[in-house]
C-alpha cells in the first residue's frame, strides 16, 4: 500500500468535506435570502431525511427488498408507529433498537 | 431557557453516539482490510467524519483507484453537505459570529444536522449546544473507528445489540417531528422514492442530493401553483 497516497486522500477528503460544510453556512448567513429560496430551504430537512431514510429501509445490499428478511423495514414499523404517537426521539430509539435486537438474535422471521 | 446548553447538546447526542459505534467499528475493520494502518483509519475518521464517504474511499484505495477519482467521488457523494449547511443558514444561527459558524460547520454530518435542524426549528439554541452535540458524536466516531481497526478481528458480531438500527430509528423520529404540513409529507416521500430509484435502479452515487433538490424544488413549485389556483 502506498502510504503517501493514503495521506493525500485523507487530507484531500478532509478539505473537500470541510469546504462543502462551511461555505454555505458562513456566506449565506451574511446574505439576504429571498422568500422563494427560504421556502425551498424549508423543504430541505424533510427532503434530505426522506432521501437518507428510504434506501436504509427498502434496500438490502443495493437491491429493493420488500420481504420479511429485510429487518430494517420490519423494525421500522414499530418505529414509525411510536414516532407518530409520541413524537419522542428516545422512545422511538428504544422501540427500534429493541425490535432490531429481537430480529437479530432470534431470527424468527 | 436551558441552564446548560452544552449538557443539553450532549443529551441530544446520545442516539448518535450509540449509532456511530457499529458504523465506526465497521469502518475500522474495513479500513484495515483495505490496507490502511490503524493510525490512518483513525486519522481519516478524525478529519473527514463522513461514514459512507470513508467506506467508499477505503474500498477504492484497496482497488487501486487514482487519488483524483477517489476525491471526485467523495465530492459528488458529499455535495449533500452544501444543502444541509445552507439550510442551517436560514435559522437563527445566522446571527452568530462567522468564526463560530466556520468552526461548528466542521462537524456537520447527516446525523448532527438532522438533530440540530429539528431543535433549531423548535427552540432558541446557544452555541454551546453544538459543542455538546458535536464533540461526543465525533468522539464516538473516532474512537469506534480506532477500536474496529485495532481489535476488529476479535469481535464477531457487533450488530447483535441492535445498535446498527439506532441511526435509522433516529431519522424516522426526526422526520416525523419535522413533517408539520401535508406538503412536507409529499416532499419527503418523493425524495425517498427518487433516492431509491437512483441508488438501486441506476446505481448512482450522489442520490441524496439529487433526490433532495428535486423534491424540494417540486415542493416549492407545487405550493406556488396551489396558492395561485386558490387566489383565482
Amino acid at each position: 500500500m502506498d502510504h503517501k497516497k493514503i495521506f493525500i486522500v485523507i487530507i484531500g477528503m478532509g478539505l473537500i468535506n470541510y469546504i462543502l460544510r462551511m461555505v454555505p453556512l458562513t456566506f449565506l448567513s451574511k446574505l439576504p435570502i429571498s422568500d422563494t429560496m427560504k421556502r425551498w430551504l424549508d423543504f430541505i430537512p424533510v427532503a434530505v431525511l426522506g432521501a437518507l431514510l428510504a434506501p436504509d429501509l427498502f434496500l438490502t445490499n443495493g437491491k429493493v427488498n420488500l420481504t420479511l428478511s429485510n429487518y430494517s423495514l420490519v423494525a421500522s414499523i414499530p418505529c414509525f408507529f411510536i414516532a407518530i404517537k409520541t413524537k419522542s426521539l428516545i422512545w422511538t430509539l428504544i422501540a427500534g433498537m429493541a425490535a432490531m435486537a429481537l430480529l437479530n438474535n432470534f431470527n424468527f422471521l | 431557557m436551558k441552564s446548560n446548553y452544552f449538557l443539553y447538546g450532549a443529551r441530544s447526542a446520545m442516539p448518535i453516539v450509540l449509532g456511530y459505534v457499529p458504523l465506526g467499528f465497521a469502518f475500522g475493520v474495513l479500513a484495515v482490510d483495505s490496507g490502511l494502518t490503524i493510525f490512518e483509519a483513525t486519522l481519516m475518521s478524525l478529519l473527514c467524519i463522513t461514514g459512507s464517504g470513508q467506506y467508499i474511499a477505503a474500498s477504492m484505495l484497496s482497488l487501486g483507484a487514482s487519488t483524483l477519482s477517489i476525491l471526485l467521488t467523495i465530492l459528488l457523494i458529499n455535495l449533500r453537505y452544501l444543502l444541509m449547511s445552507a439550510s442551517l443558514a436560514t435559522t437563527h444561527m445566522r446571527n452568530w459570529r462567522t468564526g463560530l459558524l466556520g468552526l461548528i460547520s466542521f462537524w456537520i454530518t447527516d446525523e448532527t444536522y438532522a438533530v440540530s435542524i429539528m431543535k433549531l426549528k423548535n427552540e432558541e439554541l446557544k452555541p454551546a449546544f453544538f459543542f455538546g452535540l458535536d464533540l461526543p458524536s465525533h468522539g464516538s466516531w473516532v474512537f469506534s473507528s480506532f477500536l474496529g481497526a485495532a481489535v476488529g478481528n476479535l469481535i464477531s458480531n457487533p450488530e447483535a445489540l441492535g445498535l446498527n438500527f439506532a441511526l435509522t430509528a433516529m431519522f424516522i423520529s426526526l422526520l416525523m417531528i419535522l413533517v408539520t404540513e401535508r406538503l412536507m409529507v409529499m416532499v419527503a416521500t418523493l425524495a425517498g422514492f427518487v433516492s431509491i430509484l437512483l441508488a438501486a435502479g441506476l446505481h448512482m452515487k450522489g442520490n441524496i442530493i439529487i433526490a433532495a433538490v428535486l423534491a424540494a424544488t417540486l415542493g416549492v413549485m407545487l405550493e406556488k401553483w396551489i396558492t395561485k389556483k386558490s387566489s383565482l
